[in-house]
């Protein structure tokens, strides 16, 4: 057997349209949420009003995958969208985001990728004049008649990235002026869609990424960083001319602030949900046909390595147990299996399961503290919990820390990680 | 006498140390993240620099305190001829919120190296990046435990039975439990606590010395005797004065060696300690010091006060001394037989550290012969198995000695090898 090949199969990145193959269809799991399939049909039903989409999801659920997926669907079937994938942290700084930065980062990933992809070359129209305006900032000014759009935010972007005062003084400088930059990333963004038009694209999708993982810290406003940019600074997210789909904190879509979401975005903020392999607490039994899924996804990974599960794990119990401790989420599956290949010679077996389970349990010790376990005993209990002002943090946290997960099968429901130590220190 | 000491931390951590071997081959030439925890700085210094000598092209990077965003700064000094990378120092900027919030947008960017990435993080570290830095650490493929609170906790005590055999990564492994273990328990006011502590004390001491890091068993040393006579605790007391003797011993600082070893002997006289060891400690060092009569009274005082008349019935320690005095006084013969009776003793009860002891005694005894030849054969034993135990510095001074005898030997081969073979060792450290 060749380790190493199977080894490189289970990289937790999120799958590309080149890895069709490992694909699994996880909605009819995951509560027939069908991810993919809304989205692009709210986008594709809207023809020329744009639309503006939210999606949430505990870090590893696969929001990555489907929201690549929802490129690939847009991009390839007809009517067809050109869609551009920001990136945000290539931008942006998680820990200090605000509505400036997050313009700059999709008017400067969108200049490029229509370049590469689309042979398009914006000119920087309005942004020529704006730009003069950050030259005590950036040292010298962005000369636009000697680089492109990309190239000239750029400059732009590193220095608000690279520096908290460079952050305070592109906010304070862009503040005031906030609409007359809109304008300018709308006039861009025009001049793409007649392009892209030409080249027979219905119009423009952009897909910003990453804004989920922002730090929630205390904003000055007295809420907390990403309500000040989802709830604040939603008209101005709002206000591109291209049908935008961003991603948010899934502590922040489940938080006190869940009504207003609903109210400012037109509904309830989907999620991509756990896979579901238990039932609901207290039952908490196997729920066959998540583990099939989860154990086809295992399948398929090896099948490109060449060899069939029954060589790799001992048993097929240790393979179930694995998908246990995933809880549903397929990166912690691709993770686990990767962390057992690493522990001990091949076949995979018990002792390696229960390293990976010592591990997780290790690191959630570090994370739980009294706050949390009254809400984690309530889960264990009934699969649901009662917010009140008091235990909201906590519940975001345990949110934040995948110490709770989310599934919806049928209804809305939670668990706690298998990994959580069973009794409170 | 066991082989090594029954803690578990050693099989536990070795098997981490396997672990980490193996997701080096397999991952080699593609990213993947991963994070060893280790509180002892002194054993994370030994397992990169011994992973870094397995796996050659493994680059190390150490981030400095002012370090805010850890990717920029191992892509500054990221060597494309690198298979992997291993971050250290992160812990001095991790506290920074700019550090942990760049580090935590940066799990994509890491991909670009295509390289496998190892942070080296003591547990306060990891506690941070766990909370504070979610999105990594959710990237992290492997998380291997050297040393931390958990794992010390779920590890037994069994004493110092064997260290003198033991070999280089158990005693880092050790050292780095019992370092866990005292910080522990350093602040309590039980009584049994405090005895506990200078035990830990104890065998600290003894495993420093087994790497020759003599200053650091002198600062230990200081602090227990400190304690012991503070606590009145005249047992540990003797047995840390006899400590601190043979390590002066091994100074070459012999007057300072003999007065601390005088000074337990009397603490085991009158508190009627056991004092076979106290008594071979006072005898070597007197033959040291050339004062044989001397040597051979405490020795045969020692000897009947267990009621033996014989070399033979008499406890180990003391035959030890025995066969150093005899060699030392020149009686070569008898020196011998004693060795070889000895080594006898330690192949019978897998002593590893007799064993040791004896082939260098036998080495020293060829040597006085003129024998240099055969006194180099010895030598080049020791120092193979001191170097296959990992202990370097001991590996080193073999080295260094035969480098002596080569050159007086005139046998200019070995002498080129040995001293290629110094410099490797050398560049251990």
């Amino acid at each position: 057997m060749d380790e190493v090949r199977i080894y490189k199969q289970f990289d937790p990145a999120p799958l590309t349209p080149g890895d069709n193959e490992l694909y699994v269809d996880l909605d009819n799991v995951r509560g027939e949420t069908h991810i993919v399939k809304k989205f692009a049909r709210r986008i594709r039903l809207s023809r020329n009003s744009n639309t503006v989409q939210i999606l949430a999801g505990h870090r590893g659920s696969g929001k990555s995958t489907e929201l690549r997926r929802l490129q690939e669907n847009l991009q390839s079937e007809n009517p067809r969208y050109f869609v551009v994938y920001v990136e945000a942290d290539e931008d942006i700084e998680g820990n200090d985001v605000d509505f400036p930065e997050v313009l700059i980062a999709i008017v400067r990933q969108m200049a490029d990728q229509l370049r590469k992809r689309a042979k398009i070359e914006l000119k920087p129209g309005y942004f020529k004049d704006r730009a003069y305006r950050l030259k005590g900032l950036l040292g010298s000014e962005v000369d636009f008649e000697k680089v492109d759009l990309g190239t000239g935010l750029l400059k732009i972007s590193a220095a608000i990235k690279n520096s908290p005062d460079a952050r305070l003084e592109v906010r304070r400088l862009l503040e005031p002026d906030t609409s007359n930059w809109l304008e300018a990333a709308n006039e861009v963004i025009g001049q793409a869609v007649t392009e892209l038009r030409r080249q027979g694209f219905e119009g423009l999708v952009i897909i910003v990424d990453d804004l989920d993982k922002m730090i929630l810290k205390p904003h000055a406003a007295g809420c907390t960083t990403a309500e000040y940019l989802f709830i604040h600074r939603e008209a101005q997210l709002r206000a591109f001319n291209s049908h935008m789909v961003y991603t948010m904190p899934i502590a922040l879509a489940y938080s006190t602030q869940e009504q207003n979401i609903e109210n400012l975005y037109g509904g309830r903020v989907p999620v991509v949900p756990m896979v579901k392999i238990m039932t609901r607490p207290p039952d908490q039994t196997r729920y066959e046909d998540g583990f099939e899924k989860f154990r086809d996804l295992v399948r398929r990974r090896l099948s490109r390595a060449g060899v069939k599960a029954e060589q790799v794990f001992d048993s097929k119990d240790t393979l179930d147990q694995l998908i246990e401790l995933s809880a549903g989420q397929p990166r912690e599956l691709v993770i686990l299996i990767r962390e057992a290949i690493v522990s001990s010679d091949l076949p995979i077996c018990k002792e390696a399961v229960e390293r990976a389970e010592r591990e997780g349990r290790w690191a959630f010790e570090r994370q739980l503290n009294g706050d949390h376990w009254p809400v984690i005993d309530e889960v264990r209990l009934k699969g649901e919990f009662s917010r009140t002002n008091d235990n909201d943090a906590a519940i975001r946290d345990l949110l934040d820390s995948r110490a709770l997960l989310q599934y919806v099968n049928a209804d809305e429901w939670y668990d706690v990680n298998p990994m959580v130590p069973k009794k409170r220190p | 006498m066991a082989d090594s000491p029954k803690s578990k931390m050693p099989g536990l951590q070795m098997r981490e140390l396997r672990s980490v071997e193996r997701w080096l081959s397999l991952s080699a030439g593609s990213f993947s993240l991963a994070t060893a925890i280790c509180n002892s700085p002194l054993l994370r210094r030994h397992l990169v620099k011994k992973l870094c000598s397995k796996f050659l092209k493994i680059q190390e990077i150490e981030l400095k305190e002012e370090c805010s965003d850890p990717f920029e700064e191992t892509k500054a000094l990221f060597d494309q001829q690198a298979e992997a990378i291993f971050i250290i120092g992160l812990e001095h900027s991790i506290h920074n919120v700019r550090t942990v919030a760049s580090l935590n947008a940066s799990r994509e960017l890491w991909q670009e190296l295509e390289k496998p990435v190892l942070f080296w993080l003591p547990e306060f570290g990891a506690e941070i990046v766990i909370n504070q830095a979610r999105d990594i650490w959710a990237w992290n493929s492997h998380v291997f435990q050297f040393d931390t609170k958990t794992i010390s906790s779920e590890l037994r005590f069994d004493g110092v039975a064997g260290i003198t055999g033991m070999g280089g990564d158990d005693v880092y492994f050790r050292i780095a439990e019992l370092e866990q273990h005292l910080r522990s328990i350093a602040n309590s006011k039980a009584f049994q606590l405090k005895n506990e502590y200078l035990l830990r004390l104890e065998e600290l001491m003894l495993l420093y010395a087994r790497l020759l890091e003599l200053a650091k068993v002198e600062e230990l040393g200081s602090e227990a005797l400190h304690m012991s006579q503070s606590l009145r605790l005249r047992d540990h007391e003797c047995r840390i004065l006899l400590l601190l003797a043979g390590n002066k011993r091994s100074m070459g600082l012999i007057e300072d060696a003999e007065r601390l070893a005088r000074n337990a002997l009397a603490i085991a006289e009158t508190q009627a300690l056991n004092t076979p060891q106290a008594m071979a400690l006072l005898a070597a060092i007197l033959s040291d010091l050339g004062k044989f009569d001397e040597a051979l009274n405490v020795v045969s005082n020692a000897a009947s006060g267990k009621g033996v008349t014989q070399e033979q019935q008499m406890p180990v320690p003391l035959r030890v001394a025995m066969a150093d005095l005899h060699s030392k006084s020149g009686h070569f013969a008898e020196a011998l037989d004693e060795a070889r009776g000895l080594l006898e003793v330690a192949d019978k009860t897998n002593d590893v550290g007799l064993r040791l002891a004896m082939l260098n005694l036998l080495g020293n005894l060829n040597i006085r012969k003129g024998d240099l030849t055969q006194g180099a054969k010895y030598y080049e034993s020791l120092m193979e198995q001191h170097a296959e135990l990992g202990l370097v510095k001991r590996e080193i001074a073999y080295l260094n000695k035969l480098v002596e005898l080569y050159t007086e030997l005139d046998d200019e081969t070995k002498l080129i090898r040995t001293r290629e073979r110094l410099d490797r060792a050398s560049g251990l450290l």
